[in-house]
């Protein structure tokens, strides 16, 4: 049973910031509400008022300038997967929402929502890191640009204050000579693990090399320390370079035991997944089609 | 429920709690999880209490779909995994790949 709460429609961004200022600790943002409706119906969130920012026409936009899409935070996952721009400018993002949860929660989740609940085991994170995004913040005292990977703390935990709202994440498309591929395994609907990747290739090895991993730990990473490793490396050298990173990995990820496995096992499949991404991005597969399962 | 209990379905406890109660975190079987197609072979006895030595069927040929599961994988790769729900984590464990783990589990 949910306890009873109070819609709050807002029109605007600045309308949204001033009621998170009036109400304070007692409003939510509500954007999709797949998310929030989980932890209110448990009884982990309390709250009088819902913020409703879905009827602000600011976030639902999707657009693009040179070489970056700015996608507003109350865009859909299944908009993401089936949007001509994302298709063609972030075709790796597109790929990985084509594979959250199901439809219905595609239907109705938004990607703002997602980063904001900052659920460890979720993947547009791992993907938008890979692409070097950013994130718009609107709060009381003007706009702020954070890089994702800054405004993405911790298990369940972002730089956004109680009063702030994302209004949008901008992430670059991947330069010309890049490929990229997005890999993940899940058992239950939430994956286990998800690894992006994007390379370019001088020589027949690697020159630049962008990798994220998701779900193993607190929040989706970059892995600053392997990209700079790999740099160089010829195809038969990738499995032998990840294992030799093993303790890198295991410091970084913080792996856990849950539901979804050991974090022997986690850390196993990331290792697995890398070398396989990094042959997928080789191949650019990201770009060669989507699956719809 | 053969594929169920052979493949996804356990009862996971922390601290004296489930904590999977809900078909969020407790895996069923699902369509695309199932073979493409099934074969069944009847050995008719005539042997059963009901009419003409009728006896209820169907859910007997449960418990034979984890035993061909675990055949089958020991064939594939040569490793046994000896308890339920075989899961690829476990897979990889008994081929050694990395250290098993006791999992936690439901009481026997």
């Amino acid at each position: 049973m949910i306890p009873p709460f109070k819609i709050v429609n807002v029109n605007s961004v600045a309308d949204a910031v001033s009621e998170l200022g009036r109400l304070g600790d007692d409003a939510k943002i509500y954007g999709g509400g797949t998310e929030l409706l989980i932890l209110l119906r448990h009884n982990l969130v309390q709250t009088e008022y819902l913020v409703n920012i879905k009827p602000i026409p600011e976030l639902i936009s999707i657009h693009r300038s040179n070489g970056t899409v700015s996608i507003g935070a109350s865009v859909t996952h299944r908009r993401l997967e089936t949007d001509p721009v994302i298709r063609e400018m972030l075709p790796m993002l597109a790929h990985a929402e084509s594979q959250v949860a199901n439809i219905r929660v595609r239907c109705q989740g938004t990607l703002g929502g997602n980063l904001c609940f900052n659920d460890p085991h979720s993947d547009p994170a791992t993907v938008l890191l890979v692409h070097e995004a950013k994130v718009q913040i609107a709060g009381p005292s003007g706009k702020r640009e954070l890089p994702l990977e800054q405004f993405l703390l911790g298990m369940y935990a972002t730089a956004l204050e109680p009063d702030e709202l994302l209004v949008s994440v901008e992430a670059s498309r991947l330069p010309d000579s890049f490929g990229g591929a997005y890999l993940r395994i899940h058992r239950l609907q939430r994956p286990t693990l998800g690894v992006a990747a994007a390379v370019s290739l001088r020589d027949g090895a690697l020159d630049e090399v962008r990798l994220a991993v998701g779900c193993v730990g607190p929040k989706a990473v970059r892995l600053t320390e392997l990209e700079t490793r790999l740099r160089g490396a010829a195809a038969a050298d990738f499995i032998g370079t990840i294992h030799g990173s093993k303790p890198y990995l295991r410091a970084l990820l913080e792996p856990i035991d849950d539901l979804l496995g050991s974090a022997e096992y986690k850390l196993y499949i990331t290792g697995v997944l890398l070398e396989r991404a990094l042959h997928a991005a080789i191949q650019n597969e990201a770009k060669a089609g989507w699956r719809d399962d | 429920m053969g594929f169920g209990h052979a493949l996804f379905e356990e009862i996971v406890y922390a601290d004296g709690q489930i904590i999977n109660a809900d078909p969020f975190q407790y895996r069923l079987p699902v369509l695309k999880d199932l073979p493409g197609s099934m074969q069944t072979s009847v050995l008719e006895a005539g042997d059963g209490p009901g009419p003409f030595g009728s006896k209820g069927m169907s859910q007997t040929t449960i418990v034979t779909v984890a035993p061909a599961v675990g055949n089958a994988i020991f064939d594939a790769v040569g490793a046994r995994v000896r308890s339920l729900p075989i899961t690829p984590e476990k897979i990889l464990a008994a081929i050694g790949k990395f250290p098993a783990k006791q999992m936690q589990s439901s009481p026997a």
